[in-house]
């Protein structure tokens, strides 16, 4: 499979790891596809400001956020994220021009379709963030956490084990 | 071979014979499946009816009628997703190195397969030979296998795409079952019977029989009197016909696929095949698989899934090559591995005649097909 | 408003007999060296043809059985340079300019015959009818609307939109309103009975992949489902992996998707297939305002944008 035996589970801090049973002190795990010209320096903004915000996220940097391919966030749901975030360039802001407008497309059709599929859209979000949106970022972090906290656990229950 | 047909041998000796109401099947079904993974005929919603493990809480539905289902019950032997083992990679505490933990998969408990059409339980004879014979006994199917009581229901009306007498099998045949229920009115009259004939082979399947399950179900004795009603019963299922196989006859190839290696027919033939596995998936004797590993953060399964010689990857290499590039290769490969490689290794054919390529394929691409025209190619 | 699909049992004998001659005077020519038609193949199934010499063409056929799509199989022809002759009707040619759309195959090698087409039965329906019934459907064509293809119930093109000569007259067109009743039905479920609508799926799918291989917009040189590296999909029909599957069959192919269906009638599961690919197709109308998503355009709604879709944050709904 993809992943290796990069990270071992002990790296994780405690508070972040996901629980095996939903219950007290549940914590929702997002993954956050972030493009790495806009969003991804608006999260590090949010950073060197020290703007608090849920530490939920588990951050994916890729290039452009025309670079998500809708089955990665399938995926991410598969493999246990309660909830996942796609965030990129404002619109015209596309460090490549135009990605984003076809990541838009392919997006906004996408959550539709999760929907259809049985699976909550609410847990999908997708954003523009720019460079300096740092306040933006950290809006959208809490914002998520705590809609995902109320939603439960995400669909990797119902799904079941990959094998 | 050969226990169909006119001037067919004895079948097997009854071990024990039982009378069981239509109407108990159920009841019966559900009894089992609190002891054993039950895998049957079912129908959901009018949905094509599908072979798989009876699930009693959600709607499923025994289906005897149905000629044949779509997919075949070799999964209850050789699931379609099988996991092998476990792997985890763990750290000593205290010296810090790593070290694999290594689990093998359970073998998981008893399973009865009820209802199977007697094709589809001579096709369990086909896989054992497969599995459980040569150099090499597969330990997975066997644990799961010595577990495994088969109970088949005779055919009443074979229909257009049934052939098994082409192999020498027969709808009321009993190879491969460890009870064969026959319907109590014989073949031919509309399917539905109010009761079946609950004849067991094996002692697996007197076992069968003898159990509470059964008892509670209202398996009974056999009246003394139906003792000769029984016999013409089962004699009839023996001697049934099938439409394709009467048509087919015998079909007995392999020495004539033997100098057919290179012969243009199998270009010509495999030119509208779809490349897809639906023939092998469907299939009850075909076994091909794979091995593969599911795994993330140092732990994961490795397990064997079904691969398909007619799949344009099943054969590719890790360097890149492909030993069967073209449709014909792998057609043929198909063919002859039923009709030629198996018959040299095992002294038979690796079809039971169910029909199900002849229902499935959409392009009409099938064994008897196959058989059939081989017959009459030069070369 | 579906439309009320009509045989013409006189007229598909005489483009059988006009067909046929063409596709002999392309091969006895050498304009082409084989010609993809259809032929009589077992228990009077219509099964792709492959003729290869003026003898091969006679046994060409044209009847209410034809449904297989044939440019698929122009990508088991891709080596070499010869002319390949193809037999179209109106959601064949469809299927033809897909492959073409999507660089394929190049139009330069093709000989195309289109067949203007007055509607198709689903084999697998035909089959089930009893003998009797079966024979006249075929011999008079009065068939009942539930017998053809669905594709039939919503075709607009009934007329090949590429051709290099047509043998027949133009079947009259009639506008068709495109309408999406399955995806609708499973729209005003609840998620969680879509969702064990799809688990149902997903846990009778065998996957052999009939559906894929004969989808004229799934052509790509190496399919990513076939990849071990990376690994798209894992071998495991786990619900999770067979909803994978599903999803990347019909997403990715969303807004190249024909609607032709034949995914649906060539799964051996008798799987709703397309359950997806309407949902995609639907979806794709109300956002981007491509109504008649099945007829190919030189770019698809996906490998395109406007400024002015609709927004991300604000989400689709």
């Amino acid at each position: 499979m993809a992943e290796s035996a990069s990270r071992p589970e002990e790296a994780r801090p405690a508070e972040t790891r996901p629980a095996e049973e939903p219950g007290a002190g549940w914590e929702p795990v997002i993954v956050g596809f972030l493009c790495n010209w806009c969003s991804y320096a608006g999260a590090d903004s949010a950073g060197t400001a020290r703007m608090a915000h849920p530490p939920n996220v588990r951050i994916i940097r890729v290039p452009c956020s025309g670079r998500v391919n809708p089955r990665f966030i399938l995926r991410a749901f598969q493999r246990g994220a309660d909830g996942v975030l796609v965030s990129g360039c404002h619109p015209g802001d596309c460090h490549y021009s135009t990605g984003n407008y076809y990541a838009r497309r392919r997006l906004v059709l996408l959550k539709r379709y999760l929907e259809y599929l049985g699976i909550d859209s609410r847990r999908f979000r997708t954003h523009w963030v720019s460079a300096s949106e740092g306040q933006k970022f950290a809006e959208i972090v809490r914002e998520m956490t705590a809609e995902i906290k109320a939603l439960g656990p995400g669909p990797k229950a119902k799904l079941g084990d990959l094998v | 071979m050969g226990e169909g047909g006119k001037g067919m041998a004895p079948g097997p000796v009854p071990r024990t014979t039982k009378l069981v109401e239509a109407s108990g099947l159920d009841g019966w079904l559900r009894a089992v499946a609190r002891e054993a993974r039950v895998w049957a005929p079912v129908r959901v919603d009018g949905r094509p009816p599908l072979f798989r493990e009876f699930r009693t809480g959600e709607g499923d539905r025994l289906d005897l009628e149905a000629v044949r289902t779509v997919n075949s019950p070799k999964g209850a032997l050789l699931p379609q997703t099988e996991p092998l083992m476990t792997y985890a990679m763990t750290k000593d505490a205290e010296s810090g190195r790593p070290s694999l933990d290594l689990e093998r998969a359970a073998p998981g408990g008893p399973v009865v397969v009820f209802g199977a059409r007697p094709c589809d339980a001579a096709a369990f004879e086909l896989l054992d030979k497969v599995f459980l014979t040569g150099d090499f006994v597969d330990d997975h199917y066997q644990a799961r296998r010595v577990k495994t009581t088969v109970v088949a229901v005779a055919c009443p009306r074979p229909d257009e795409a049934c052939f098994c007498t082409s192999f020498g099998l027969s709808p009321g045949g009993t190879r491969g079952a460890d009870v064969v229920l026959y319907g109590r009115n014989g073949p031919g009259v509309p399917v539905e019977t109010d009761a079946y004939y609950a004849v067991a082979y094996t002692e697996r399947g007197e076992a069968f029989l003898a159990a509470p399950a059964a008892r509670a179900a209202g398996v009974a004795d056999v009246p003394e009197d139906e003792g000769r009603r029984l016999e013409e019963v089962v004699s009839a299922f023996r001697g049934l016909g099938t439409p394709l196989g009467d048509r087919l006859g015998r079909i007995d190839v392999a020495a004539r696929l033997d100098g057919l290696f290179d012969h243009p027919y199998w270009e010509k033939v495999s030119a509208r095949c779809l490349s897809c596995g639906a023939c092998t998936f469907i299939c009850p004797t075909c076994y091909c698989f794979g091995v593969a590993d599911c795994g993330a953060l140092g732990k994961g399964v490795r397990y064997r899934y079904w691969d398909a010689c007619k799949l344009p990857h099943f054969m590719l290499m890790a360097g890149g090559h492909n030993p069967r590039p073209a449709k014909s290769n792998r057609t043929r490969q198909r063919f002859m591995h039923k009709l030629n490689y198996y018959h040299h290794r095992y002294g038979e054919y690796q079809c039971v005649g169910c029909g199900r390529c002849v229902e499935s394929c959409p392009v009409g691409l099938h064994l008897p097909l196959v058989a059939g025209e081989v017959r009459g190619l030069e070369g | 408003m579906p439309r009320k699909p009509m045989l013409d049992i006189e007229r598909m004998r005489s483009a059988e007999e006009a067909l046929r001659r063409e596709a002999r005077r392309l091969l006895a020519d050498g304009v082409v060296s084989v010609f993809l038609g259809h032929e009589e193949g077992w228990d009077g199934l219509a099964v792709p043809s492959f003729a290869a010499s003026p003898e091969d063409a006679e046994r060409l056929v044209w009847n209410p059985l034809c449904a297989s799509h044939l440019a698929k199989y122009l990508l088991d022809r891709l080596a070499g340079d010869e002319k390949v002759g193809i037999a179209v009707n109106g959601c064949g040619s469809l299927a033809l300019d897909r492959i073409l759309k999507d660089r394929r195959f190049p139009r330069e090698r093709l000989y195309v015959v289109g067949i203007p087409c007055t509607g198709i039965l689903d084999p697998a329906r035909v089959a089930d009818l009893p003998p009797e019934r079966r024979r006249e459907v075929l011999e008079t064509g009065r068939a009942e609307a539930e017998l053809f293809l669905d594709r039939c119930s919503w075709c607009d093109v009934p007329n090949p939109v590429v051709s290099d000569i047509l043998v027949g007259e133009p079947v009259a067109e009639e506008p068709v309103v495109h309408e999406y009743p399955r995806a609708a039905r499973l729209e005003a479920m609840s998620l969680e009975q879509r969702f064990e609508h799809f688990k149902d799926l997903y846990e009778r799918c065998i996957r052999c992949f009939a559906c894929r291989n004969v989808c004229p917009a799934c052509s790509c040189r190496e399919c990513c489902l076939d990849q071990w590296e990376p690994l798209w999909l894992g071998r495991a029909t786990s619900v999770p992996e067979q909803q994978m599957f599903h999803f990347i069959r019909a997403f990715d192919v969303a807004g190249r998707c024909i609607r032709c269906g034949e995914c649906e009638r060539v799964c051996p599961m008798g799987l709703p297939l397309m359950d997806f690919n309407d949902k995609l197709l639907k979806d794709i109308a109300e956002l981007f305002g491509v109504e008649r998503p099945h007829v190919p355009a030189d770019v698809e709604p996906l490998g395109r944008f406007d400024p002015q879709d609709p927004d991300f944050e604000e989400g689709a709904e």
